[in-house]
């Protein structure tokens, strides 16, 4: 096994994942004011963060799998690209407008409430976040599949790690931007 | 092997959605204990780091077993050689790394003061990152099999389920050490 080439890849940017993982929690640490405005927003930015990684590393991973199976030879603006470009777009418009209703559904059982302007409010801030981060990411992917063939290294290894940590840290200033602009018309 | 956007949407929406409602209830969850790990401000510091280096572990354990259960490199049972190989490596690296950080965070510790002490911090990030890793590359292994024998897509469920459950575990092995090593 390239057990060799899998930790050279993947030893470094699990150092910087612990890096990235303290940038992103000291923005999340520095929004306080805003989630504050929100009440409820905070109960949504784990799921938003966590749904943005898993639609870009699947995205990722399908790219790697087809990179493997030699599909990606014409180049990514070929058919397989564009179809993984739609599909990652609908699921991330279709999770986004899912946040709001859960959190509604969630009111309902447990020890907090939230009003339905902060539900409006919360509605535009993900679906938003969900468009606007959906593009930067998609774009970061297809430029590490891109970059990994040209370097001859396998994406599979470099992807996933490289993805989640950007994701993180875009979402939140995204999310956190949208947040600031919709509170300050709305309320 | 071909794609069409309406099948990828097909394949991860209604697990997306799960996941995503679970990450919702976690949030709360998170919510709820806030005040307790605002007493110690490092152990709110160490959540995404956790949940961060476990779940890329798994994504990436995941993503190359798709790949390899696509061109036929490792046969999809839980006895092939070269996919425990896989398993070993990820729980190797992912031992090292928060090896590495337990021992950085224990030496930061004598500069800037976590409020406890530095044997206290080690045992928490090992602890918690120990049962991270392991349970999250036995996640991935048993996901990625399962996926594979239903016929799905691996690369469409690995993730979501293993970076979802990460968080999950993530928190509740830190809630562990913190209660055995310093007490709530």
């Amino acid at each position: 096994m390239d057990k060799i080439e899998v930790i050279k890849e993947t030893l470094p940017l699990l150092f910087l994942l612990v890096l990235g993982g303290a940038l992103a929690g000291s923005v999340l640490a520095s929004m306080e004011r805003v989630l504050d405005m929100i009440p409820g927003l905070i109960i949504i930015v784990p799921a938003v963060i966590d749904m943005r990684g898993n639609i870009s590393t699947t995205l990722g991973s399908r790219l790697g799998s087809a990179f493997h199976l030699g599909l990606l030879h014409q180049g990514l603006t070929s058919d397989v690209g564009k179809e993984n470009i739609k599909g990652s777009l609908a699921l991330s418009i279709f999770t986004s407008a899912l946040f709001p209703v859960f959190l509604w559904i969630l009111s309902l059982f447990m020890p907090f409430e939230v009003t339905y302007t902060i539900l409006g409010i919360i509605f535009l801030i993900s679906i938003s976040t969900g468009v606007t981060a959906a593009f930067i990411l998609i774009l970061l992917t297809f430029s590490i599949v891109a970059f990994s063939m040209k370097l001859n290294i396998d994406p599979d290894n470099i992807s996933g790690p490289i993805l989640t940590t950007a994701g993180d840290v875009f979402t939140l200033l995204i999310m956190f931007g949208y947040a600031n602009l919709f509170g300050w018309v709305i309320l | 092997m071909t794609y069409h956007w309406k099948n990828i949407f097909k394949e991860s929406a209604g697990l997306l959605a799960l996941m995503g409602f679970i990450g919702v209830v976690g949030g709360s969850v998170l919510g709820t204990i806030e005040e307790t790990l605002l007493i110690y401000p490092v152990l709110l510091f160490l959540v995404p780091i956790l949940n961060g280096v476990g779940g890329n572990l798994g994504a990436v354990l995941g993503a190359r077993v798709s790949s390899a259960f696509h061109t036929g490199r490792i046969e999809p049972t839980f006895t092939d050689d070269e996919l425990r190989e896989n398993m070993l490596v990820m729980i190797g690296m992912g031992f090292f790394v928060f090896f590495a950080f337990g021992l950085g965070m224990s030496i930061a510790n004598f500069f800037i003061d976590f409020r406890v002490t530095s044997l206290e911090i080690f045992t928490v990030i090992i602890g918690a990152g120990f049962i991270t890793i392991l349970s999250i590359t036995l996640i991935t292994t048993v996901v990625s099999l399962w996926s594979y024998h239903k016929g799905l897509d691996p690369d469409n469920i690995v993730i979501p389920v293993e970076t979802t459950l990460c968080d999950f575990i993530g928190i509740i092995s830190l809630a562990l050490m913190v209660w055995l090593v310093i007490g709530l």
